[in-house]
């Protein structure tokens, strides 16, 4: 690498930190007066520039650090520095392009907000952190970053602070967020107490302290246990890992771009990111807990999302199931396919949310439903906003892992690799995700066919002229993200994630796949599956709910003109009343018991869910809140009793001998008379 | 024949008197001649054991100048007495607490 | 005289002459005060400025810098030899941040007490009195002269608490006095032990010299606290052990560790606003400081055998403060609790024995010398305005004071080691050094370490419930009316005390270098002093 090209990526680099941080400073200097977002839409636009520019150039050259030592400690430098290599180009790009229309959007979408200029302030250092967490050259800036990226999605998630919902929801993913933040200190912590050093490159690197140690005869040292531990608790409380989930959901709170940004594409996955980039430390025994972990929130999250109403929730619930999917796909030793579905999940889902914003926003201002949130009340949008439509049919599509979309090559990658990786659970996670995607085709086709077929619940209501125009921002900027929805973008082939460029960027092998049966076999189970499953939603909630037709059999039997000979006539209509009381009884039976069973098995789990892992939280808060009491009490009666006890027994024992100083002299005669005689006595006695 | 213990056990009669007048009178004269009574318990005991030094006669002159020191203390103290009467309009010393801390 | 004394003794002049002014000008007092607290102030940032980061001090007296010796007391005492008491001051990579975080918090105290208008002479002078005291602790090389400051110290502080405080301020004062005694008293026991236990290899007497102190071979052999082949034992345990148990007591005090701690947040509450910051900013910096160069100085033979225990009341420190800053709805305790919680790091910072924990300790010491003097200064502004303090009786200041609620936020956010701001970066390498002391054979388990960063999150509950408690929601106060007049937005006088504190927060925490870059050969020195016995 020439040194010509290393500074004209430092060059490009300070640029881009630049662009972030100029607009944030003038937000904030500025305050009130800066209500146009004109800045950070142009820093994010340059940023966006920029980064893809940059990672189309480096792509394939050697992998580079640009460092300065930003203080020393006893000799020990601890540097500031980039790692730019193909994975931190393409998170950075990640990042920058989502972020893009994310602002774009949020133009329409915060246009009446008189808060505006924080928003901008906030957005902005977001990207800053996110950058710097992505680009990073040693794990004490991944910190400082981590905690940057958790602050700013705090601040954003209680942007409506007179919310006491907002405020609380804030609190909460703070502190969830803290307790990752404790687990990354601890696990860098204990590397550097093993390596000395805490730059990424010189642990990880393929020849690095790390790689010597683990082909050293020596044990691991047990501060290597506690690393992965500490990253592991890190990952989760950031990617929303089962049991430390529960913050996503209520964050949910903030504005919807701002969940579609951060909730949803970018910081989450930091968690994912970080155990790609550690992951040469995990042991093979670790990495099933992680799977183990991983699959549980995928399984827990899809189950959560079925019972919710609330648009934004389902979504929520369904970004921690698609997390779960990619911490599970560490566990299965392929972090190059968590990476893949990191990539992908990302453009799917900000599209999802954007799409959601936009029809919430519809609801909001166009009808009088109570909640413009909640999907009960939508329905029939499909002619109303059609643009939106488009945009979630391709996103959901790609959520589901329909072929074609970017969602089925990453999915397959993950659930092949799972099949292949001779975890000792064998089969038992891979089904399980197997079964969890199908769970989630059946609540994307819910949350689908509810808002946007059947009938309006709720009258049109005419809105005053330029009403629309926000709208439209918000429905044409997501259409730019289309494209990530697609397999193109990410591979040759709709099947051949291998061949993926997502799969060169880390360097570690991933296991092989066997050539087998599984290979067919379980991709056209799946979207098999899927598409059933969409079907009969399709059927049971549109064309049921619809009341017009009771069975499809029915329809295709009234359609069928009775024209010649009688005999063929009876014959098919028998056979269609055979047909169709079949549907009626079993298919519908089958369809009916089996949504109502899955339907209260998820409000099972809903209430485990909120009355089992959140009330652990709530309890693991008020078990904080009681032993501060006691520890109070203790202080104030048991530490402090003992200080002010030795000090009442002191003024006691001199109030004793005070009252005898009455002022009466005859008083004192008497008692130098008694003491006299006293010592007198002792002294003939003890001759 | 009357023993030298006589003079001391009438000595020690007096003192003990004398200390009772001090501790419970009420009256500030009645102290000082308690006092007085004390003085003279010392000086009968100096006037006895002088019988043990016949020549300097040590005891009897330290009598002497005990018996003529106490008059010019109950001059004074009386003096004393007086300026207390003036001043707190009372002399029993249980009711003039001025020592004790306010 | 030195540059060093003149510092130490510019106070003292300023408290002459308010002495000497006549009660007619009493409105200049705070003026007389200002002006040589400035003045020390121009002074110390010319020490800083021309201060050789690279000399390291500790237990080399050639390598300490602006050092003054004067004879002080020289008495002959026949079979006791001679009494060698000296004036002897110098700074090194410990004593400087700390006597230029002194000068700082002085005069943020000084312009915070603008305001005060009981018997300013007195007061004025007393904190002057205190200043001088404060320097000279810090720079004082001699064992006795050092007591001496602490003394001094102790008295001013008495009678600012006694007499401007609130309510309960004499039980206050007595509490801090008697508890701040306790531990003296017994340092004076000690003092003396060493006294007669070490000579000076240059004159053969006796000495109070702690660099003398700091050396093995200075020891007397057989004499009380003998560094080789000493059987002495009080309570069963080695008299060194007791030596180093008692000089940390003293110490343990003032930071203040559990359970020693209970003084603090009556002093706390009970003093005015520039005293508040002055026992936060300064008082608690003192034991730390003391740690450092006295306990670990003195007695390094002993540290490997208490450093579990060191640590253990750190990280109790820690959790236990954190649990009762939770529990507070007092805000002036939250934050005197909180104090108690961010000291636990020094604690446990200095408990690893290891460079990154000592740095870290000592860079936890400044931060939160001025951040928590922010905070107390920020606690007084809400006290000044309604004069009541219970978290709940307010709700939605942010509406009502947005520009205060940047600066809280600010403060708030800095406090619970947010990255970017000093007490990260102290708090983070407390716990790398406390991590990286289990691979180095010190007596630390990692569960302390890991207990530590529990810490972190802690500090984020209390202070993240508070800010949203007080400031977020809806307008809602118990004073109603009354208190909505009262509450005004922050005034420029107040901007100007907290401008800097942030500032300052700030730059230390990007760059921390200016502060590492100043103790690192000192604290070098003092680990490679500390293994080499």
């Amino acid at each position: 690498m020439t040194t010509l090209m290393q500074q004209n990526i430092l060059v490009v680099l300070l640029l881009l930190f630049g662009s972030s941080l100029v607009p944030s400073v003038y937000y904030f200097l500025m305050g009130r007066k800066a209500k146009s977002g004109t800045l950070a839409l142009t820093a994010s636009s340059l940023n966006a520039a920029l980064s893809v520019l940059l990672l189309i150039s480096f792509w394939g050259a050697p992998e580079l650090t640009i460092q300065g030592t930003w203080f020393t400690i006893a000799n020990r430098p601890f540097n500031i520095g980039f790692l730019i290599n193909k994975l931190s180009l393409s998170m950075l790009s990640l990042v920058h392009v989502i972020a893009l229309p994310v602002f774009i959007y949020s133009v329409g979408y915060m246009a009446k907000d008189g808060r505006i200029h924080r928003y901008w302030l906030y957005l902005s250092f977001f990207c800053f952190s996110m950058m710097g967490l992505v680009l990073s050259s040693n794990l004490l800036m991944t910190y400082i970053f981590w905690e940057f990226v958790g602050i700013t999605s705090f601040l954003l998630i209680g942007f409506w602070y007179k919310k006491s919902a907002a405020a609380k929801a804030s609190k909460k993913a703070f502190l969830i967020n803290r307790i990752g933040d404790v687990g990354l200190l601890v696990g860098l912590a204990s590397l550097y107490s093993v390596f000395g050093t805490l730059e990424i490159q010189e642990i990880f690197g393929s020849s690095g302290l790390l790689s010597d140690l683990q082909q050293s005869t020596e044990g691991l040292p047990t501060a290597l246990t506690w690393a992965s531990f500490g990253f592991l608790i890190a990952a989760m409380a950031k990617s929303a890992q089962f049991p430390l989930h529960v913050w996503l959901p209520d964050a949910m709170q903030g504005p919807t771009a701002v969940s579609s940004l951060i909730h949803a594409a970018t910081m989450v996955a930091a968690g994912v990111f970080l155990l790609c980039l550690t992951f040469p430390l995990y042991s093979i025994g670790f990495l099933e807990i992680v799977a183990l972990v991983g699959t549980a929130t995928a399984f827990i999250g899809a189950y959560s999302a079925l019972q919710e109403n609330n648009i934004k929730k389902i979504l929520a619930y369904s970004t921690v199931s698609q997390l779960g999917y990619m911490v599970a796909a560490v566990g299965f030793g392929a972090p190059s396919a968590a990476l893949l579905h990191l990539f992908t999940h990302a453009f799917f889902k900000c599209m999802l949310f954007l799409g959601a914003g936009a029809t919430i926003k519809y609801m909001n201002e166009h009808t009088q439903a109570k909640d413009p949130q909640d999907i009960r009340e939508m329905g029939g949008l499909k002619n109303k906003i059609p643009l939106v439509f488009v945009l979630m049919v391709v996103a959901s599509f790609a959520l589901i892992g329909l072929p074609l979309t970017s969602g089925y090559l990453s999915k397959e990658a993950i659930i092949l690799s799972g099949l292949a990786s001779g975890n000792s659970l064998g089969l038992l996670l891979p089904s399980l995700l197997i079964i969890t995607s199908l769970i989630t085709a059946y609540y994307v086709a819910r949350l689908f066919f509810m808002t946007f077929f059947g009938t309006s619940r709720h009258e049109s209501l005419t809105v005053p002229a330029g009403g629309n125009s926000s709208l439209r921002i918000m429905s044409l900027t997501p259409c730019t993200l289309i494209l990530g929805c697609l397999f193109i973008l990410f591979s040759k082939s709709p099947g051949g994630f291998e061949n993926s460029w997502v799969y060169t960027i880390l360097p570690y092998q991933s296991a092989d796949l066997k050539a087998g049966l599984s290979q067919v076999l379980v991709p056209i189970l799946m979207v098999a599956g899927s598409l059933l499953i969409l079907l009969a939603t399709y059927y049971y909630i549109v064309v049921n709910r619809a009341g017009k037709v009771n069975t499809i059999a029915a329809s295709t039997f009234n359609k069928v003109k009775p024209s010649g000979p009688s005999l063929w006539k009876t014959l098919v209509r028998n056979t269609c009343q055979a047909a169709s009381w079949l549907e009626a009884h079993l298919i519908d039976g089958i369809l009916v018991y089996g949504a109502t069973g899955l339907f209260k098995t998820a409000k099972g789990v809903k209430w485990i869910e909120t009355h089992l892992i959140d009330g652990i939280t709530r309890l693991i808060a008020s078990f904080t809140l009681i032993a501060s009491k006691t520890a109070n009490w203790a202080d104030i009666h048991i530490v402090d009793g003992i200080v002010n006890g030795t000090g009442r027994i002191a003024k006691q024992t001199g109030n004793t001998f005070r009252s005898q100083q009455n002022g009466k002299l005859q008083h004192y005669l008497s008692l130098v008379l008694f003491f006299l005689l006293f010592g007198l006595i002792y002294f003939i006695l003890k001759r | 024949m009357i023993a030298t213990t006589h003079f001391l056990v009438v000595s020690a009669f007096l003192f003990c008197i004398g200390m009772y007048a001090v501790l419970a009178k009420k009256n500030a004269i009645m102290v000082l001649i308690g006092i007085e009574l004390m003085v003279n318990a010392a000086v009968i005991n100096l006037v006895a054991f002088s019988k043990f030094d016949k020549i300097n006669m040590e005891g009897q002159i330290t009598a002497l100048f005990a018996i003529v020191i106490a008059a010019s203390t109950v001059a004074i103290t009386l003096s004393l007495i007086l300026r207390v009467y003036r001043y707190h309009k009372n002399i029993d010393p249980n009711k003039i607490t001025e020592l004790k801390e306010k | 005289m030195g540059i060093l004394s003149l510092i130490i003794f510019l106070p003292l002049l300023g408290a002459l002459i308010i002495l000497l002014t006549p009660r007619k000008f009493q409105n200049y007092y705070k003026h007389i005060a200002l002006v040589f607290t400035l003045g020390q102030l121009t002074l110390g940032g010319w020490l800083y400025l021309n201060f050789d980061q690279t000399l390291p001090g500790i237990n080399k007296l050639s390598s300490f810098q602006w050092l003054e010796k004067l004879q002080w007391i020289r008495l002959d005492l026949a079979g006791l030899g001679q009494l060698e008491i000296d004036y002897l001051i110098g700074l090194d990579g410990l004593s400087m941040p700390m006597v230029l975080l002194s000068i700082l918090i002085m005069l943020m105290a000084t312009v915070s007490s603008w305001n005060t208008r009981k018997s300013t002479k007195a007061y004025f002078t007393l904190l002057l009195i205190l200043n001088t005291a404060v320097i000279g602790l810090f720079s004082a090389l001699d064992f006795f002269l050092f007591y001496i400051f602490y003394e001094v110290m102790l008295l001013p502080l008495y009678f600012l608490i006694g007499i401007w405080g609130g309510e309960r301020r004499e039980y206050a004062a007595i509490k801090f006095f008697l508890y701040t005694l306790f531990g003296s008293v017994f340092m004076l026991l000690i003092i003396v032990g060493l006294y007669f236990s070490v000579i000076n290899p240059e004159t053969g007497a006796h000495t109070f010299n702690m660099l003398h102190m700091m050396d093995p071979l200075n020891y007397v052999e057989h004499s009380f606290f003998a560094f080789y082949n000493n059987d002495i034992t009080l309570l069963g345990l080695p008299i060194r052990t007791v030596g180093f148990l008692v000089l940390f007591i003293a110490f343990a005090i003032k930071v203040p560790t559990f359970p020693l701690h209970t003084w603090l947040p009556d002093a706390h509450v009970e003093a005015p606003t520039p005293i508040s910051i002055i026992l936060a900013g300064i008082l608690l910096k003192v034991g730390g400081y003391g740690i450092l160069r006295v306990c670990y100085g003195i007695f390094p033979d002993v540290i490997p055998q208490v450093s579990y225990y060191i640590g253990l009341i750190g990280v109790i420190s820690i959790l236990y403060g954190a649990l009762l800053a939770i529990a507070q709805t007092h805000l002036k305790r939250m934050v005197a609790y909180a104090s108690v919680s961010h000291m636990g790091f020094v604690i446990l910072g200095i408990a690893s024995v290891t460079a990154e924990g000592i740095s870290g300790a000592i860079f936890q010491m400044v931060s939160h010398g001025f951040l928590s003097a922010g905070l107390f200064f920020i606690v007084g502004m809400i006290s000044d305005r309604t004069g009541d303090l219970n978290i709940y009786h307010y709700r939605g200041l942010a509406s009502k004071l947005p520009r205060t609620a940047v600066y809280v936020g600010l403060l708030f956010f800095a406090s619970l080691g947010m990255p970017g701001f000093s007490a990260f970066i102290g708090e983070a390498f407390v716990v790398i050094g406390s991590f990286n002391a289990s691979e180095l054979d010190i007596d630390l388990p990692k569960w302390m370490a890991a207990a530590g960063a529990l810490g972190i999150l802690m500090s984020a509950i209390y202070f993240l419930w508070t800010y949203q408690r007080m400031y977020f929601g809806g307008l809602k106060l118990k004073g109603g009316k009354d208190w909505e007049m009262a509450l005004t937005e922050i005034t420029t006088r107040e901007q100007v005390v907290l401008l800097p504190i942030i500032a300052l927060a700030l730059i230390l925490g990007i760059l921390p270098g200016i502060l590492l870059d100043t103790i690192n050969s000192s604290v070098s020195q003092l680990v490679t002093y500390i293994f080499s016995l």
